[in-house]
């Protein structure tokens, strides 16, 4: 699935991705869990929000966001996106390669149109990029 | 002296928690009633860092700071609650009232798991509240030590007030049920 945040095309597995609804806003919740700040509710359901544009240094553009639901290993979670429509797109195995810089949040760079996009790994989103000096 | 006295009782089929409401900048806060203490108007509150009822002395910060937020500029119906709890005792100004609010045990929802750091001290859960969602404060940890730096004034020139009011005279704090049946 192609996403993009702050105009930036982003990537996940289809299998890491529980679906796209519209942003409906959150409410903040006080927290020093790096990039867990807020609380989304839609109906009965209640997620917390990955801020993934803030570990991006980002910022969300549309005023009408989405709100991806990617599944990490310890439950959903919503991330707050572009209003661009994600779309789905099929890359062949052969066509992945490892980042140019490490980082634990992707797991694989592609092209797709011609854009190298990274793929991220949502099963264990956590941690801010990894900065080489 | 806490408001209505008692925090856990049966309603219908369901133990509920009594809880007062509040709004400080982006957050809604529930409180349980057994460590709110008093409501006062900011007029009665004073400018002073602290508020003396009832021969028991309240350091007064903006909740909004206490919960990592700047205060607010201006709130259109502001409020000094009074919370203690374990012989502390702090009292918080918050943009507004919402109300006093009995909610089922079994509605109360603990924090994600994806909330992993000190916040899952702070915050006892949260629960379904009308279009939105309340966040349940631990208050032990909200009139406890604030290492943030949110000393207390001195207590020289404390506002002193006679009794705590529920609300300015005339108002009504409603008490509302959620996810739970009406006590007779």
């Amino acid at each position: 699935m192609v996403f993009s945040i702050g105009g930036s095309m982003l990537a996940a597995r289809t299998k890491d991705v529980a679906g796209v609804r519209p942003w409906t806003g959150a409410m903040q919740v006080p927290s020093r869990t790096p990039y867990v700040n807020a609380l989304v509710r839609n109906g009965e359901d209640v997620l917390p929000v990955f801020d993934l544009a803030g570990m991006l240094n980002l910022r969300v553009q549309g005023d009408t966001p989405m709100c991806l639901i990617a599944k990490r290993q310890d439950g959903p979670m919503a991330i707050c996106i572009d209003a661009t429509i994600p779309t789905l797109t099929t890359v062949e195995s052969t066509a992945l390669y490892p980042p140019a810089q490490p980082d634990p949040n992707i797991l694989w760079q592609c092209q797709i149109d011609g854009i190298a996009m990274p793929i991220y790994a949502f099963s264990n989103l956590a941690t801010p990029p990894v900065t080489t000096s | 002296m806490s408001l209505r006295g008692q925090t856990k009782f049966v309603a219908g089929a369901g133990v509920t928690e009594r809880m007062l409401v509040v709004t400080s900048g982006p957050v809604n806060l529930a409180i349980s009633a057994t460590a709110v203490e008093g409501i006062l108007p900011p007029e009665e509150a004073g400018l002073a860092g602290t508020v003396t009822v009832r021969e028991i002395t309240y350091p007064v910060t903006d909740l909004a700071r206490r919960l990592g937020y700047a205060p607010a500029a201006s709130a259109n119906d502001p409020r000094v609650i009074l919370c203690g709890s374990r012989g502390f005792r702090r009292g918080f100004r918050v943009d507004q009232v919402l109300g006093l609010t009995e909610v089922e045990i079994r509605h109360l929802r603990p924090l994600p798991p994806h909330f992993a750091a000190e916040e899952r001290t702070w915050f006892k859960g949260y629960f379904l509240y009308h279009e939105g969602i309340a966040l349940w404060a631990n208050p032990d940890w909200l009139v406890g030590d604030d290492p943030a730096g949110e000393s207390p004034e001195p207590l020289v020139g404390a506002t002193r007030v006679v009794e705590a009011h529920a609300s300015r005279p005339g108002e009504v704090i409603e008490l509302e049920v959620v996810n739970a049946e009406r006590t007779k």
